[in-house]
């Protein structure tokens, strides 16, 4: 094998998914989904990809409109050089409602069998091996039916799978043992969401590119796929950016502000200065912590609007406190002075850490009905 | 806690201001303006500094006192406290964080510097700024701007001071502030509220994940049924296929076997065609075959005609001869003569034999007859009748058969004579018997005589009238021999000239010499176009279907045909019926396929994955944990705070009410000799006068302010116990009251000044006059 040979992995890109959790964002995010994948197809030609892995969940399920996989169909044929491999996930089962058995499918486009499969590509001298899911489950084995031969083709392998030790799991277990006696020079996983780095048992590279596009909240922090080269049995390999957003979950700290325009103000700067310029393009799930001065007080509401002008998405969870020098305050004569002293009594004589952090949030919680109205404002 | 002195550096529009205070009643008297307020904020920030950051000038100390100048605010404090005495040296910045502190042990000469957001005041005094504000710090702020307003907020502040030991904050409606967020949560019923909505969407999630399942389930059997049957089909598609080439090879062979028929029949057709081409290459049709046979056909009879003809000749000839010699032969009629007489004599001898016979007959008879019954007459009559009838009849007729009535006339005759009557007449029976057979013999006898004759004498006249007729018949023959002679010879001669006529046509085709040659030349073409009609024939047939025209296209055709013959070939109705069966199987399970397929594309088309749901619910338990958490805070804060509020009321209220009411009395001359403080707040009054308590809000004003004033100072005693007492700062308190109240306001405040230090701030001269009367201090800073 002294060619080189240049592949990109990719996976879980769950085209049709609804996105309730974007809120109003859910029809832009998954038409950027869309936009994603079709960035992903222009980084084959740039890089001249000659092999293109999909491990499953390309779709969100076998019900996805029509236009949905006419244009998946279409990149596929923007990148002619390349060729597609796909094998079906839990999300988008190979059953006879597949939405790609109804269609002509371009000639680059590779759909890996429910069976255990190899399709070689004798002039390249490339074999591609894999299983597509037969159901919205499927039963992972220790080994692949198709031996290896050491017949001088590079070999990688396809297949959306569950990396775990439990073969009876319903997510097509992959373990230790089947990547170490699959004989492949590169096993392309999808199921995870999230990039798992480029792992080697015995002699077989595996990775989960995770999704290339973020889908929600658990999905956080830069998204993107492996571009990886064989040459002379070496790999070399990057992940390469690709989501159009990024989703984040950030604590910032609002001590100082004394307003809600403040807050605001405060907010915006935290994140430009940890993400840059195109902070704003993020969708940010946001947690205010910090002390804040009694009588200052703050509208998540009022946030909300202001941030709503600057940022793509934001939600807001409160967690402020009130900035109080509890010490002194539990010495006062006062409803306020005694409900602090018996907060941190509680406090004090509670050995698990959680209980204390909850009669803390308590405490808090307490002081703020001293000032204002106390309202739940997870939005 | 005694102020000692201050030290205005730059503060507002004071600077270098240096004012000494004394442990007791101070009256600071100043115009409007003069900065007895500035004064006021300048020791309160001292101790606190500010936390305000709003914007305006009004709401932010640091912006409204920020010297005129523009010099940084600063100055210091003496104060004692625990019989210590303190200074404090404060720069002040932009906020408490900024602000730069140090604390002066005067006695010890030491020195501690206080950063970031500590309150010098709260760690003194063990009072927060708010507290020290609404009960040390006694501005004119405070004051009610008009009675009702005044009554509502001396009411509220007074409430909130007696719950909670701080008039802005009130018990129940803090508690309210909880109790609403809890309620935000769950409801009292448990029904209403986030938690109970985000967890019935949960549960209808889970619900429909739980669908989904089993949907998702459906649909996985329903694909792999489909899978199956798709499988199905492909075996039968492909069984079909095998079946419909094996009809094909069935097809094929048949046709190469009809073209290969086709070529062979076409090829001998030619072949026999070539047979029956003529000399003058014209082809020996069927009419040459008829006109060849007609020839032969007369020929032959003519052959006929001829060997008859010599056949009549013959017989002629022959008959002639037989005359001839007929004719020549006489003695033939002699010795017929001869017999008949011979045979006539015999007769005549039997005659006389019967007649001799039939007398003894007649004897026997009548002696017989005399012993016999009349019957056996008529037996013997009948007998004798009926032979005599048959003899005549048989030679009458000339019929033997006839003699057999003989026979019956003698059973009848017999049978007379075997009828007996009596013993007696068997001997004549016997003897009439043999003579009647005797009779009957001869009787034969005579009767074939008599044939015999009538035979020799029909011999003979035939044999005459033979003789006779032949005579003339040979003559007539004789003629007609002649003339059968001639024709015959004109018929030999036509015959020749046919014959010619016919090997002449039949060489057009081959060389005869005979009619027996040109008959083998006629039956043998006539077999070539039989075979020619017959090839023709095959060839039609063969040729149907293939549309072929020619024994060249034919060979064409035939080249393209692939050979199957080694292959085995099954029978063509067996094949369409197994095709037919495969089909039939194939088609039901493409109808099975297109019945699941639909269902598939129907009933699952908003199918979601079971993994699709758990976004949601995640986001949904996460709420969930995150409202229970909020909720269970909110449970323990309104449980903590019930139970500060119970240690409160239990110690903090009573104390304030007894207080109060004592510092109430005082400053109303002991008008009032009672306070009561309800549970709810409500204060109310009872003079000395009246046993009946009043509210306070039936209350002059002015009644109302000294009722709040006495209240505050219990507040500030009560709230400073621990760092024992608060100086008592009042910002022009009397303003309000009348003359009476003011000297009984000033008296009290100088005798309360025995233990708590007052600075009261006023810029009216009378009070500062009627309080000089006392031992008080006046600090005149009238400028």
């Amino acid at each position: 094998m002294d060619r080189k040979i240049t592949f990109l992995h990719t996976a879980d890109i769950h085209l049709g998914c609804e996105l309730k959790t974007s809120g109003p964002r859910a029809s832009e995010r998954r038409a950027e989904i869309l936009l994603c994948l079709k960035n992903i197809f222009s980084l084959c030609n740039i890089h001249d990809v000659q092999i293109m892995l999909i491990s499953g969940d390309l779709f969100e399920n076998n019900s996805v409109s029509e236009d949905i996989v006419d244009s998946f169909l279409d990149y596929v044929k923007s990148a002619p050089k390349t060729r597609v491999f796909y094998a079906a996930g839990n999300h988008d089962p190979l059953t006879a409602d597949s939405p790609l058995l109804d269609h002509s499918l371009p000639d680059n486009l590779y759909i890996l069998g429910t069976k255990d499969e190899c399709i070689p590509l004798d002039d390249i001298g490339v074999k591609v091996f894999g299983r597509s899911f037969s159901g919205a489950s499927m039963k992972g084995s220790n080994t692949f039916s198709i031996p290896s031969e050491n017949d001088g083709f590079l070999k990688l392998m396809v297949i959306h799978g569950d990396f775990g030790t439990d073969i009876s799991g319903p997510y097509n277990t992959i373990t230790r043992e089947f990547i170490e006696t699959s004989g492949m020079d590169y096993i392309a996983l999808g199921h995870v969401h999230k990039y798992s780095g480029v792992n080697k048992i015995g002699n077989t590279y595996f990775a989960y590119p995770g999704c290339p596009e973020p889908h929600g909240f658990d999905e956080t922090g830069n998204k993107g796929v492996i571009i990886g080269s064989f040459c002379d049995n070496v790999l070399s390999h990057e992940f390469v950016h690709t989501s159009i957003r990024t989703y984040r979950d950030e604590k910032i700290d609002i001590s100082e502000a004394v307003t809600s325009d403040g807050a605001a103000k405060i907010i915006v700067g935290s994140l430009k200065e940890r993400f840059g310029e195109m902070f704003n393009k993020n969708l940010y799930k946001l947690t205010l912590i910090g002390r804040l001065p009694e009588g200052v007080k703050i509208k998540i509401s009022q946030i909300e609007r202001m941030l709503s002008e600057q940022l793509y998405f934001a939600k807001i969870k409160d967690r402020t406190e009130v900035e109080i020098d509890l010490d002194i305050l539990k010495n006062e004569n006062t409803l306020k002075g005694k409900f602090v002293k018996i907060m941190l009594k509680k406090q004090e004589n509670t050995n698990d850490e959680s209980e204390r952090n909850k009669l803390r949030c308590a405490m808090f919680l307490g002081l703020k009905a001293f000032s204002s109205e106390v309202k739940y404002n997870e939005d | 806690m005694r102020i000692e002195s201050i030290n205005i550096i730059a503060f507002g529009k004071l600077k270098n201001c240096k004012t000494e205070f004394s442990d007791g009643f101070n009256v600071v008297l100043g115009d409007n303006e003069d900065g007895k307020t500035t004064i006021m904020e300048f020791i309160k920030m001292m101790f606190y500094g500010s936390k305000s950051r709003v914007s305006g000038i009004s709401g932010n100390p640091r912006k409204k006192y920020l010297p005129w100048d523009g010099s940084p605010m600063a100055g210091s404090i003496e104060f004692s406290h625990n019989n210590k005495r303190y200074r404090i040296e404060r720069e002040f910045g932009a906020s408490n964080a900024t602000d730069r502190i140090m604390l002066f042990d005067v006695d010890l000469g030491t020195y501690e510097n206080f950063t970031g957001n500590r309150e010098i005041g709260k760690e003194f005094f063990g009072i927060s700024c708010a507290a020290f504000e609404k009960s040390a710090f006694i501005g004119n702020d405070i004051k009610p701007a008009d009675n009702s307003e005044a009554d509502g907020e001396i009411n509220s502040k007074l409430s909130n001071i007696t719950s909670s030991g701080d008039e802005d904050f009130s018990y129940e409606k803090i508690l309210k502030r909880i109790t609403d967020a809890k309620e935000d949560i769950i409801s009292k019923s448990g029904k209403k509220g986030l938690y109970p909505t985000h967890k019935s969407q949960l549960e209808e999630l889970e619900e429909q994940q739980t669908a989904c399942v089993a949907l998702n389930r459906r649909r996985d059997e329903i694909s792999e049924n489909i899978a199956a049957l798709e499988g199905q089909a492909l075996q039968l598609s492909k069984q079909k296929s095998d079946i419909f080439e094996s009809i094909k090879d069935v097809e094929r062979a048949e046709q190469r076997s009809r073209l290969i028929e086709f070529i062979k029949a076409a090829e001998e057709y030619e072949l026999t065609e070539k047979a029956l081409e003529l000399n003058d290459q014209s082809i020996a049709d069927r009419d040459f075959l008829e006109t060849l046979n007609t020839k032969i056909k007369t020929v032959k009879e003519l052959d006929l005609t001829e060997t008859n003809r010599k056949a009549d000749i013959k017989l002629l000839a022959d008959d002639i001869i037989a005359l001839e010699k007929e004719q020549s032969v006489d003695g033939n009629r002699d010795y017929l003569e001869k017999q008949k007489n011979d045979v006539y004599e015999k007769l005549r001898e039997k005659n006389q034999k019967l007649a001799q016979i039939e007398a003894t007959c007649a004897i026997l008879n009548s002696k017989l007859e005399n012993s016999k019954p009349r019957a056996r007459l008529i037996f013997l009559i009948m007998g004798a009748a009926i032979s005599l009838i048959a003899i005549c009849g048989a030679i009458m007729a000339n019929k033997p058969i006839l003699l057999s009535g003989v026979v019956l006339g003698i059973i009848l005759v017999i049978s007379a004579f075997i009828f007996k009557s009596k013993p007696k007449t068997d001997s004549l029976d016997e003897q009439l018997s043999s003579a009647i057979s005797q009779k009957q013999k001869i009787l034969q006898d005579i009767e074939q005589l008599r044939l015999e004759l009538l035979e020799k004498e029909g011999l003979l006249n035939r044999r005459e009238v033979q003789a006779s007729t032949a005579k003339e018949l040979l003559a007539a023959k004789n003629t007609d021999m002649v003339k059968r002679r001639a024709a015959l010879l004109e018929i030999q001669n036509k015959k020749a000239d046919l014959l010619t006529d016919l090997i002449k046509f039949t060489s057009k085709f081959t060389a005869v010499s005979d009619i027996s040659s040109a008959e083998q030349t006629a039956a043998h073409i006539a077999e070539l176009l039989q075979k020619l009609e017959n090839d023709r024939i095959r060839a039609q047939f063969a040729v149907k279907g293939t549309g072929c025209k020619s024994i060249s296209e034919a060979k064409e055709k035939l080249s393209y045909i692939k050979n199957v013959d080694d292959k085995p070939m099954l029978n063509r109705d067996i094949l369409n019926n197994k095709l037919r069966d495969a089909t039939d199987r194939y088609n039901e399970v493409i109808k099975e396929i297109t019945a699941l397929k639909a269902e598939l594309s129907t009933a699952f088309n908003t199918i979601r994955t079971p993994q699709e749901f758990d976004r949601d619910r995640n986001e949904l338990i996460e709420k969930l944990a995150d409202e229970k958490d909020f909720y269970e805070c909110a449970e323990i804060a309104e449980k903590a705070l019930g139970e500060a509020f119970s240690d409160i009321r239990k110690g903090f209220g009573s104390a304030i009410e007894q207080r109060a009411l004592e510092l109430f009395s005082k400053i109303t001359n002991n008008r009032y000799n009672r306070v009561s403080i309800s549970k709810n707040f409500d204060i109310a009054v009872s003079g000395n006068d009246t046993l009946s308590s009043r509210d306070i809000e039936y209350l002059s004003r002015g009644t109302h302010d000294q009722a709040y004033f006495a209240l505050r100072l219990a507040l500030s005693e009560l709230l400073a116990l621990d760092c024992g007492g608060l100086p008592v700062l009042l910002d022009d308190v009397f303003a309000q009251y009348d003359d009476t109240r003011t000297c009984e306001g000033i008296k009290f405040l100088e005798e309360y000044s025995r233990a708590n230090q007052i600075i009261f701030f006023t810029c009216h001269g009378e009070i500062a006059r009627i309080a000089g009367k006392q031992s008080v201090k006046i600090i005149n800073i009238k400028q």
